[in-house]
């Protein structure tokens, strides 16, 4: 079975949704049952899949560095005078893809509950939902750079149209936004991988006639099977405006997937794609998609372009550190509470940006530890926006005060994750940043400065969340609008099931880090370690 | 000057055995419209000359026929075949009544484009551009509305003042090297001032039948008030056959390998596809939106003509074939839309609610336009910008680098515009609900289209294959 494991991850889902689409439109609570079951599937397998994976595995090289490899041929155009072009399903994992898979299942269940009390057009927003989870999963999973792209731009139609359905008031705008931003950088991405696919052979094929056999396996990429006079192989010394061509491809892949991330000054689309997405797509969004920018640093810009990566950290740590402090001062700013929680957002995907710019195993060990412990608590976060908004549609922070009084158990988890997000200590969201700091400051490429400064991040998120803490839970119970005061009652059971778990694993992951520090360990060793070496070897070139 | 005889006649005959078919074919087809008040006899007569003349096309590389006036190779073949194949689909256009005419014009267009392909003579190569303007002119009128006989007007003006201008050039051209044989020409004539006012009187001709900035404005206004179904044809057909004339002329007159010439072709495209792109951000009308769109797809095949060698041809072939599925499908589209009377963009409010099949049909068909995966809208785009890199890192021109740049800012753009339609029809609500349903032909023919869009990306072993055994002579 675990010989496609991967492979029934990825497409269960989808095969689900050829089920819902042969049954009647006005099904709604069978529909919404058969997403549920398919997530719990999709979670189980990963289960079994993250028990399954073989955490003592040491790597000497990419090539033996995945684990459950499934690969099939898929495509393979000619190319004329260029030879063969070979494109592959080709899927495995690693201990970084592991445990965003890990972190999908589990927050796309979360979603389905999220959205039990939907009755807008039902079906097909659990179609949309589940070519969703197919489309992020496989992203992870994705091996091949031509697959990898294709999961990575198949997403964006579905997350188009759940924000412009389902959306608030804005919609529209929110969606057309979010659709532009994400491709205008998924254009950036398309321009490398071209370029990179045609410097790039894979030896253990041969064409008809001995043709040279372009790849697109990450693998190869990473490896360095380049041929030896194309654009973007290592020492090449083409030029674009005076940087090195392999720069520009690397500062390319950083924009693309910053603007996913999103890093300040791209991430304006996120705010607005927040506020207007329902609630358990506002999960999604910050739990899963921003993390495909942070998974495309780790395993395409810094795992294939180490050279680039290592001479440009100066500027990507600057980036990681202004997106720190903007976003957390911008979220000072807010009145809204949802959009409060986004900037904080920015600001937390900045530690990422630093985490690898830092080059260290702390560093990079830290900013994946921060993108899953984000991923449970934003999502938290947003749940918890969204009772308030399910109660009165308003989620102004200054129309209520004293909710301490009406809801206490609803306050109570507020409290726990805003800590959790503002990093303190006991709880996840301390783990991951105090790991980066542990790496930008001990950083052989980094100086001083741009951590310290950093820190004062921490400082930020405090104040902007004890801030919204005082005025909206303490103090007198009122609400701007008297009606509101009725509907204010206390948690659901099924709120309940949400928060609790996600509250759970933050505890958890905050006392214990090495239940996922552990078995992704050696890979996270090795990814810095192979940058490293192949950083020097390709500068030598 | 060679002696024609009869032997020559037949030879050239059975050569143009495509062509043969077709003449005949609709000769037939003006007869029976003379005899018959049916449009279902129409249709059957245009698509069985259609099947007739796709399965004699030829496909081998045969070379010039003895009088030099005709050449046959498998690219042109290959271009034939996908002519007869796409306008075969003409028939399912649910429509109001067509008369015979109009089939028999569509029958024109598709001959005078297949002959370009093969006229190695310019006298030949001219009769076939004007046989293909001269009906694409009347056929803009065909829609019997004042505005369509104003765009048919204004085309007529463009087009004679265009094809006056051509064959102008080709005077010169003749003046000047005492043939009108394409290799003799080549041989004879000797680059001079007057040399060059012929070649680009010609090139503009040509810049005209394939709609390139500064020769689009015809486009827009044509597109919008023709009769749909034909639309499809002449955003089809003609364009393909003047994109592959246009190649044999700049290849035969080795005008690629001067700089100058490049350097300009390559200005003129980056500007239709900015044109393009631009123009059709402030559309609202959905068949002139599809126009600016067509421009700027116009755009984006000129690069395929400026890089040499096999990949070239290859980008070439990848792209008008789904080039020409796609618009097929669009147009298909929006014709059934106009049945529901819808003519706007912001007419189509919530109509991708009501119906979810069509509306996620042309959702589908709108990505591929737009070129993303998983459509073989993307697999266009993804060759064709596979070898302009290719041809950067070959020639290091930074004209290249632009145009890519280019290339690449007008899929995002493209985004823009294209998604209107789904915009308005799945985030729209509808004021009232529409009344009717799509005809169940037109249904199953664009699910064909999109499952043909759909397979060509996910499974393009079969045009590979095709491809590969094109011999892209000269390319």
């Amino acid at each position: 079975m675990t010989d496609s494991l991967l492979t029934l991850i990825i497409f269960f889902p989808l095969l689900v949704t050829v089920v819902i689409l042969f049954l009647p439109k006005d099904k709604d609570l069978l529909i919404k049952e058969i997403a549920l079951g398919a997530t719990a599937v999709q979670l189980i397998l990963s289960v079994i899949l993250f028990f399954s994976y073989d955490a003592a595995l040491q790597p000497e090289s990419w090539s033996n560095a995945f684990q459950f490899v499934e690969r099939a041929k898929w495509i393979s155009l000619y190319l004329g005078d260029y030879g063969w072009l070979q494109i592959d399903y080709f899927v495995g994992i690693d201990g970084i893809s592991l445990l965003m898979i890990c972190l999908s299942t589990f927050l796309l269940l979360v979603g389905v509950v999220a959205s039990w009390n939907l009755n807008k057009n039902v079906k097909g927003y659990f179609i949309l939902y589940l070519i969703l989870s197919t489309s992020v999963v496989g992203c992870f999973a994705a091996l091949d750079f031509f697959l990898f792209y294709v999961f990575f731009e198949f997403m964006l139609l579905p997350m188009f149209f759940l924000i412009g359905i389902w959306g608030g008031p804005r919609r529209g705008y929110a969606s057309i936004k979010f659709f532009i931003y994400t491709l205008v950088g998924s254009l950036f991405i398309l321009a490398v991988m071209i370029g990179l696919y045609l410097s790039v052979e894979d030896s253990s094929l041969t064409g008809q006639g001995q043709e040279v056999v372009h790849s697109f396996s990450l693998v190869n990429m990473m490896d360095g099977g380049y041929i030896t006079d194309g654009i973007l192989t290592p020492g090449t010394s083409i030029e674009f405006w005076g940087m090195n061509i392999r720069w520009v491809a690397f500062l390319l892949l950083m924009v693309g997937f910053a603007i996913k991330l999103p890093a300040v000054p791209v991430h304006t689309w996120l705010p607005d794609a927040h506020v207007e997405a329902p609630t358990a797509i506002s999960v999604l969004l910050a739990g899963l998609l921003l993390k495909i920018g942070g998974y495309g640093f780790f395993r395409i810009a810094y795992g294939i372009f180490p050279d680039a990566a290592v001479n440009l950290t100066y500027p990507i740590a600057i980036f990681g550190m202004i997106s720190i402090v903007y976003g957390g001062l911008t979220a000072m700013a807010q009145n809204d509470l949802k959009r409060m929680i986004a900037y904080s957002s920015v600001s937390h995907m900045g530690f990422i940006l630093l985490g690898l710019a830092s080059f260290n195993v702390q560093g990079a060990g830290g900013a994946l530890f921060q993108m899953v412990s984000h991923g449970f608590i934003s999502g938290a976060l947003f749940i918890l926006a969204g009772v308030i908004y399910d109660r009165t549609g308003d989620r102004g922070i200054a129309n209520f005060s004293g909710l301490a009084k009406a809801m206490p158990v609803f306050t109570g988890f507020v409290v726990i994750f805003f800590f959790a997000s503002l990093g303190l200590p006991g709880l996840s969201g301390f783990v991951g940043e105090f790991l980066v700091f542990l790496g930008a400051l001990g950083s052989d490429y980094l100086p001083k400065w741009i951590g310290i400064v950093s820190i004062s991040g921490i400082v930020i998120s405090a104040a902007y969340y004890l801030w919204a803490l005082q005025r909206m839970f303490f103090g007198k119970f009122w609400t701007r609008e008297k009606v509101w005061e009725q509907t204010m009652y206390d948690l659901t059971g099924r709120e309940l099931l949400l928060l609790i778990p996600l509250a759970i694993l933050v505890v958890l992951l905050g006392v214990a880090p090495n239940i996922i520090l552990g078995p992704v360990n050696n890979s996270i060793e090795f990814f810095v370690n192979q940058c490293f070496a192949q950083s020097q070897l390709y500068i030598a070139q | 000057m060679m002696e024609l005889s009869l032997q020559h006649v037949i030879e050239e005959l059975t050569l143009l055995r495509f062509e043969t078919a077709l003449i005949v074919g609709s000769l037939v087809l003006l007869t029976a419209g003379m005899l018959s008040k049916d449009e279902v006899t129409y249709k059957v007569l245009f698509s069985i000359t259609l099947l007739i003349s796709l399965f004699l096309a030829d496909v081998r590389d045969i070379g010039t026929s003895t009088s030099g006036a005709i050449s046959i190779d498998s690219l042109s073949g290959i271009l034939k075949i996908l002519f007869a194949f796409i306008s075969l689909w003409i028939v399912f256009f649910h429509s109001t009544f067509r008369r015979y005419e109009h089939y028999f014009l569509l029958l024109s267009i598709v001959l005078g484009s297949s002959l370009m392909l093969s006229a190695n003579h310019l006298l030949l190569f001219y009769i076939a551009i004007e046989l293909t303007s001269l009906s694409s002119y009347l056929i803009t009128g065909f829609s019997f509305s004042r505005k369509g006989y104003e765009a048919a007007i204004k085309y007529l003006l463009f087009g004679g003042v265009s094809s006056a201008i051509m064959i102008y050039g080709i005077s010169i051209l003749y003046g000047l090297s005492g043939s009108m044989l394409i290799s003799d020409m080549v041989i004879n004539v000797q680059a001079g001032p007057f040399y060059h006012v012929g070649m680009i009187c010609l090139l503009g001709g040509l810049f005209f039948k394939v709609g390139l900035v500064p020769y689009h404005f015809w486009v827009p206004s044509t597109y919008q008030e023709a009769p749909t179904d034909a639309v499809a044809i002449l955003s089809i057909v003609p364009k393909i056959a003047g994109f592959a004339l246009l190649h044999r002329v700049l290849i035969s007159f080795e005008l690629l390998s001067d700089p100058i010439y490049r350097q300009v072709i390559a200005v003129l495209g980056i500007a239709t596809v900015l044109m393009g792109t631009f123009g059709a951000l402030r559309q609202d009308n959905i068949k002139r939106m599809i126009a600016y769109g067509a421009i700027a797809h116009s755009g984006l095949v000129l690069p395929t003509l400026l890089i040499q060698g096999e990949q070239g041809g290859l980008a070439f072939v990848w792209y008008v074939t789904i080039y020409a599925i796609m618009t097929m499908a669009i147009f298909m589209i929006a014709s059934m839309y106009e049945d529901f009377g819808i003519k706007d963009v912001k007419d189509m409010k919530g109509i991708g609610i009501q119906f979810p099949v069509m509306g996620a049909l042309t959702l589908l068909i709108l990505v591929a336009q737009i070129g993303l995966p998983p459509t073989a809208g993307f697999t266009a785009k993804f060759y064709l910008f596979s070898s302009i890199w290719n041809e950067y890192q070959a020639s290091g021109a930074t004209i290249i680098l632009i145009y890519l740049i280019v290339g690449l800012l007008s899929v995002v753009l493209a985004l823009f515009y294209y998604l209107k339609i789904p915009f308005h029809s799945f985030l729209g609500t509808a004021e009232s609900p529409y009344f009717g349903n799509f005809s169940i032909i037109s249904r199953s023919v664009v699910t064909i289209f999109t499952i043909m869009v759909l397979w060509i990306f996910l499974s393009p072993e079969f045009l590979n294959k095709i491809a590969f055994n094109i011999n892209f002579i000269g390319w």
